[in-house]
């Protein structure tokens, strides 16, 4: 359970499965709607796949990410985006997406 | 399914039915002979209901499990598998309960036994509806696309966790005339939920 409160807890991941909820998506697509280098981004799938909140479809060079929340995660991750917790993150720029993150 | 589970729910199936009939063929002995009236009034049909309730549904999950269109991931296979095991167990320890009450006479506080029925319910619907959620989606001929499955999953997970919690309140403190009207309704909307999952998760949807 400590894994899945460190993998909430950070606005970025989070994000990350608000996205999944629309649709699986792959680590090129996700990291587009992020400013940040991809590095970062690998590292806060690993964390969130580590808490076992997302699984991951390798299809050749490209991984897909879809969501896998129990309903009481779904809770708790209603409740930390209600009450904000940890810091907001910048406002999504462009940048190109890279498959194979 | 592994053999462990078919085992269990064959025991589970045969013991309940064995005893069932034992119990009714012992009481019409003690009785010298079978007395329809006094039979009809006291003996539980769930002596016989059970096992064959359980068979029944043991077939059709056994159906979806050797189904490879579409096949089921190896999570889902799991959580059937532990899912049945567990409701074989349940059903048994209710079957022992009720034949001890038959054939010794002992009745037992009704109101009581309901209330810790529903709780007991409630808390398994709202176990299974959480962990339903996480079930990996199938794959093969006929499998739902992964969003739909997901999406779904989790609105199914939702509904039934909820529904358990509202019956363990229900359990704990509604007033006893409101607590069959409440399974009912639930288990209506149960019905209604299966249908949309079926039609929501079946081949080509864009939900």
């Amino acid at each position: 359970m400590n894994r899945v409160f460190k993998a909430l807890s950070d606005p970025t991941r989070r994000r990350v499965l608000q996205l999944l909820r629309e649709r699986p998506m792959t680590a090129g697509e996700l990291a587009a709607h992020f400013p940040m280098h991809k590095a970062t981004m690998s590292a806060h799938f690993s964390v969130l796949r580590e808490a076992d909140l997302i699984a991951a479809d390798k299809h050749g060079k490209s991984i897909t990410y879809r969501l896998r929340l129990s309903v009481l995660e779904d809770a708790l991750l209603a409740f930390a985006d209600s009450f904000g917790l940890g810091f907001s993150i910048p406002a999504a720029t462009e940048i190109p997406a890279k498959e194979g993150l | 399914m592994n053999r462990t589970v078919k085992l269990i729910l064959l025991g589970a199936i045969a013991e309940m039915t064995l005893v069932g009939i034992g119990a009714l063929a012992w009481k019409a002995s003690v009785m010298g002979g079978l007395d329809l009236a006094h039979l009809h009034r006291k003996f539980p049909a769930a002596l016989l209901f059970y096992p064959a309730w359980l068979g029944a549904c043991s077939a059709y999950l056994v159906r979806r499990l050797t189904s490879d269109r579409p096949r089921l991931s190896d999570g889902h296979r799991q959580f059937i598998n532990t899912g049945l095991m567990a409701a074989a167990l349940a059903i048994a320890a209710l079957h022992g309960v009720l034949t001890y009450s038959f054939l010794s006479g002992w009745t037992p506080d009704r109101p009581a036994f309901v209330r810790l029925l529903v709780v007991f319910t409630g808390v398994w619907m709202a176990m299974q509806g959480n962990f339903a959620a996480k079930l990996d989606p199938p794959s093969g001929d006929g499998a739902p696309r992964t969003a739909v499955w997901t999406r779904m999953l989790l609105r199914m997970g939702w509904g039934m966790a909820l529904s358990g919690l509202l019956l363990i309140v229900c359990g704990l403190a509604a007033p006893q005339p409101l607590l069959m009207p409440v399974m009912l309704v639930l288990g209506v909307l149960g019905v209604g939920a299966e249908i949309a999952y079926r039609r929501a998760t079946r081949p080509g949807q864009h939900a």
